[in-house]
């Protein structure tokens, strides 16, 4: 997804795979699975992940962007890639 | 009522005895203790006719409690001189369960040095002739055993690894398709059941002994709502049976602790390679699945089928520790490779976890290099064909780490460690340095709740491991798979647990007596490590992990001896 054939460009592209189901619907959503979606210009990284899984975020055990540990107030840009994981169990 | 079989290998004679008093409340990881407590001398050679084989469930096998057919395996072990327990799946614990036996001790050694099996079935026991299987590796073996005695037995053996006493050999346990792919891996247990003659043991699947209850209504309603807190957690009702545990790839490479090059790095630029999400892709072309039980009545249901290139089935449960130990810290990227080994450690008996450290030491020393696929697979065949460097491998990683020069060894009491650095991943190294098994994760695996960058420090990283060593130990006696603990973070959930106990055994069941259980059985265990000659100067990680920087996360193991010694310590039974 690049910027000169997106319709609206106040939006960007994001590389997304979550471990706990977001309760927004997100197209393509599987557990593991890497799908695209859109988000404003300027969103940061804990605005993000509060709208998509908002009374939710207990269940969040990490999150990175880009394959590192990504604090909330990363601002989010063109082509991240952001992973969501659940609680490290086991082995 | 169940039963004890008391097999004596020395006058090949089997013994039904009733269960005293004292083991009524203990199973699992806590029968062993107190047992080899109770009748082995500690000093004792673990391969010699002193040592003691246990095999047994859990307190709650044979009800229907979510994934409570777990196999404890114990005794003293070959490869770190400490008491073991090794746990494993398959169908053999709810089988011992229905045949009305609490455990199977098998005792001393035959003078002749015959093999033999051991059958099972309701109203018999029997000792057979081996001869004719003498030889096999799991998978043969297996098979023959299930034409022979019929096709649903159950199965516990022994590959070729155990007959030769290799100190990293396996007990391996058939799963619900029959395949021997459950392994109680750890400590050269295999080798124990081999010095005792005993090839395989096969369990009739016509066993008819239903468990009883204090309270049978009382817990099912407990366990109605234990099985709901199980999967309502997202990690053990999404996450497991979409990905199982190779999900911890990715996770683990995020937080720097995924073992790379023999320990030498965190973070691996190929992980994704060797990722779950990669093997569901796999799995996509060529069949096999996730979401696999390996045993009846697992509502988590993590394990999987691997197929390989033409479609046929490679190995089951291809799981985290195996892919990160032969895959990023031996530098190995293919996941068809990596299953491959499994593969072939499950047909001879090896542990998966300890063959990886092992072929990760000869790349550091130069045998053969990092990420050398072929390489990797000779050595294994080397253990396989018992040339002279294959029995030096089946030592084990430390003794070959020291036979061949290297100064990075990552043991702890003669036991490689997992899949977790313990420079990032500080709670669990403290489980490894002062576990009584040797570095052993499933001990008391310990990330904090939030993954953050604190994982690293140091503070509270004592408390936690203690914690998760209780938790880890109380599971294990129960005969509940520990990955079935991760939803008792919310003590109502526990509360669960405590009236299952209630209603299974009578009497009043709290918090404090239910984690007693767990506390009381590290106790004994490390009682056990005291006797045979252990002490707090054994409770530490190898020298490298405290002097050199963990480049993914510039971190090295910083907690004190003194420190460590609280986690745990040695007399806590007499406290
Ligand atoms: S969660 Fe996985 S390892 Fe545990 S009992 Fe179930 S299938 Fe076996």
């Amino acid at each position: 997804m690049s910027e000169n054939i997106r319709k609206n460009s106040n939006l960007i592209g994001l590389c997304f795979k979550s471990y706990i189901t977001p309760i927004e619907t997100i197209e393509g959503f599987a557990i593991g699975k890497k799908c695209l979606c859109e988000v404003a210009v300027n969103t940061t990284l804990g605005i993000f992940i509060l709208k998509l899984f908002n009374q939710n975020m207990e269940s969040i055990g990490l999150i990175a962007v880009n394959g590192q540990i990504a604090s909330e107030d990363r601002i989010l840009l063109e082509g991240d890639q952001v992973d969501i994981y659940g609680f490290m169990i086991g082995g | 009522m169940l039963k004890f079989l008391r097999v004596k290998t020395d006058i090949k004679s089997i013994i039904d005895e009733k269960v005293e008093e004292k083991y009524s409340l203990l199973g699992g990881r806590g029968l062993i203790a107190s047992i080899l407590n109770d009748e082995i001398d500690p000093t004792c050679h673990a391969l010699g006719p002193g040592n003691k084989l246990i095999i047994c469930g859990g307190l709650l096998n044979g009800t229907p409690a979510p994934a409570s057919g777990r196999l404890s395996v114990g005794g003293k072990s070959p490869l770190t001189g400490t008491i073991k327990e090794a746990n494993a799946g398959g169908i053999a614990a709810k089988m011992l369960a229905k045949l009305g036996i609490k455990a199977i001790i098998v005792e001393n050694q035959p003078a002749d040095k015959t093999w033999f099996i051991l059958r099972v079935c309701k109203n018999k026991a029997e000792l057979l002739p081996a001869d004719k299987y003498l030889g096999l590796n799991n998978y043969a073996l297996t098979k023959q055993l299930r034409e022979d005695f019929g096709e649903k037995t159950g199965i516990i053996s022994i590959g070729r690894a155990g007959e030769y006493g290799y100190r990293n050999s396996s007990v391996q346990v058939t799963d619900m398709d029959g395949y021997p792919t459950r392994a109680a891996g750890r400590g050269g247990l295999g080798a124990v059941m081999g010095s005792k003659g005993l090839k395989a043991i096969v369990l009739d699947p016509a066993g008819n002994v239903e468990a009883e209850y204090a309270d049978k209504e009382n817990f099912m309603a407990a366990n109605k709502n234990f099985i709901k807190a199980v999967l309502e957690n997202p990690t053990t009702g999404k996450v497991m049976p979409a990905l199982g545990t190779a999900s911890l790839v990715n996770i683990c490479n995020v937080m720097g602790w995924l073992p790379t090059h023999n320990y030498s790095d965190g973070r691996w630029d190929k992980a994704e390679n060797i990722s779950a999400e990669r093997m569901v892709e796999i799995q996509s072309t060529r069949g096999g699945s996730q979401g696999h039980a390996c045993h009846p009545g697992c509502v988590i249901r993590c394990s999987n089928i691997y197929n390989d290139e033409t479609g046929e089935h490679l190995t089951s449960a291809l799981e985290y520790e195996t892919i990160s130990l032969n895959g990023s810290n031996c530098g190995i990227a293919s996941l068809d490779t990596i299953a491959r080994i499994d593969r072939m450690c499950d047909d001879f008996g090896l542990d998966t976890m300890e063959t990886g450290c092992t072929i990760a030491v000869c790349m550091e020393a130069g045998k053969i290099p990092f990420g050398d696929e072929a390489g990797a697979i000779s050595l294994i065949q080397e253990m396989i064909d018992g040339t002279e460097f294959g029995k030096l491998l089946g030592q084990g990683t430390e003794v070959t780490g020291k036979k061949l020069g290297v100064k990075r060894i990552p043991t702890v009491k003669g036991q490689s460690m997992a899949g977790y650095d313990p420079r990032a991943l500080k709670g669990t190294g403290v489980t490894y340095a002062t576990s009584p098994m040797g570095a052993d994760h499933t001990a008391g695996n310990a990330p904090t709740r939030n993954m953050s960058k604190e994982s690293y420090d140091k503070e509270g990283k004592v408390e936690l491991s203690t914690k998760m060593q209780v938790l880890f130990a109380l599971f294990d006696c129960l005969g509940l798979c520990i990955f079935a603990a991760a939803c008792t973070a919310d003590p109502k959930n526990l509360a669960f647990l405590c009236e299952m106990m209630a209603a299974k055994f009578g009497g009043e069941w709290d918090a404090n007596r239910i984690m007693g259980l767990g506390q009381q059985t590290v106790a004994l265990e490390k009682k056990f490590n005291q006797a045979a000659g252990f002490t707090d100067k054994d409770d530490k990680l190898p020298d490298f992990m405290y002097t050199e920087t963990l480049p993914s996360t510039g971190t090295v193991f910083d907690i004190a001896d003194e420190e460590l010694r609280k986690a745990i310590p040695f007399g806590a039974l007499n406290q």
